[in-house]
């Protein structure tokens, strides 16, 4: 959907001016996940009156409504991606109800912000990971958000801050962070990735005045267990990396970070993958 | 023909393929000087971004939650377009 009618500038137009447009994860409507059980019990209206109506009802899909929140059509995932289907259904609604155009209700903002919430000590790693041709993988490009603690990220600090000491950084902290070296799947549980082998290795390669700064060398390397769907299968994701990190030694933080795959292949096609800190607000 | 996102990833990995000191892994032989190393690898994470044509979901004019949307709805007399879906859509991880 995303990068298919929701990327359409016609399809666009139409959810902005006649439309107010919502995702839904379900993950975060079952379970522990965060939504709140008003919220809940809308999502769940929405599904049961779809059934109810004897409309398409499922967890991949798209469900309309009336301006009074009564559910008027559904359509599964499989039929939504079809943009010349998807326009028709909502050009349909909207002359069924009569909806004139008009302005964009919620102004559009970016979708993919760092996590909220974070330590106020913590850094935030932007991620994207993008096919480069050979199948494998859905294509095109995808993101994650890592939060790294000021406790892991002191894995970076060099046991003796002088140039050519190495050392290797400590295997839970690179976990967290290559658990996500994989291009676009249908799977995205990485609490499913299982490693063969993974490493981080650092060295210093500069330090700066009185000792105040520090300058990494990362290198590293994986091979992970990373099925496509949420069955098993024999996709592996393998890849081999180099990157930097800019220390502040009086006060342990990170300056800069950049990691970035030299190689990197999954079920036959290959990936590239580039991580770096983003700098957030200060009220963040 | 061909679709933009196609033609996206066809013009990245052409880039990396012709990226100047090659793709040879660091185990191999150093692909850059330490002095080089961080203006290398912030160059190589630049190309990845996604571009603005991926980046099509942020035009849209999204709702914080159901509930809003439905307020919204009622109040400007406007149908609710809801996609429920696995995964997070945001970061094209779905």
């Amino acid at each position: 959907m995303r990068a298919g009618p929701l990327s359409k500038p016609e399809v666009i137009k139409l959810l902005n001016a006649h439309f107010v447009p919502v995702y839904a994860v379900n993950e975060d409507y079952r379970g522990k996940g965060p939504q709140p059980a008003e919220e809940r019990r809308e999502f769940t209206r929405i599904y049961r009156e779809a059934l109810d109506g004897k409309m398409s009802a499922g967890t991949v899909h798209v469900y309309l409504t009336s301006p009074d929140g009564k559910v008027i059509d559904s359509m599964h995932v499989a039929e939504a991606a079809r943009t010349e289907t998807l326009l028709a259904t909502l050009k349909r609604n909207i002359g069924l109800l009569g909806v004139p155009a008009g302005e964009t209700l919620v102004k559009p903002k970016p979708q993919s912000t760092p996590p909220t919430g974070m330590a106020k000590d913590s850094v935030a790693l932007h991620l994207v990971s993008r096919a480069l041709g050979g199948g494998g993988s859905w294509g095109g490009v995808v993101e994650n958000w890592i939060e790294l603690t000021f406790k892991e990220y002191a894995a970076f600090r060099p046991p003796v801050a002088k140039l050519g000491e190495r050392w290797r950084i400590k295997p839970e902290v690179s976990a967290k962070l290559l658990t996500h070296f994989y291009p676009s799947t249908e799977n995205n549980d990485v609490s499913k990735n299982v490693f063969d082998h993974q490493r981080l290795d650092a060295k210093v390669i500069a330090v700066d005045g009185e000792g105040e700064t520090a300058t990494l060398r990362l290198s590293g390397a994986l091979k992970m267990k990373h099925t496509f769907y949420n069955k098993d299968d024999r996709n592996v994701a393998q890849a081999e990396m180099v990157g930097f990190v800019q220390l502040d030694l009086s006060t342990s933080t990170i300056r800069e970070f950049g990691l970035i795959t030299t190689e990197a292949t999954y079920g036959g096609g290959k990936f590239a993958v580039g991580l770096r800190l983003v700098a957030l607000p200060k009220n963040q | 023909m061909h679709s933009r996102s196609h033609l996206n990833t066809v013009i990245v990995a052409l880039v990396w393929a012709i990226s100047p000191l090659g793709t040879s892994a660091e185990t191999k032989k150093p692909i850059a000087s330490d002095a080089e190393l961080p203006a290398w690898v912030s160059k190589r994470i630049a190309v990845l971004q996604p571009r603005p044509e991926e980046k099509r979901l942020d035009e849209i004019g999204w709702a914080d939650d159901i509930r809003y949307a439905l307020q919204l709805a009622k109040k400007h007399r406007r149908p609710v377009f809801l996609f429920t879906h696995d995964g997070r859509i945001n970061l094209g991880r779905c």
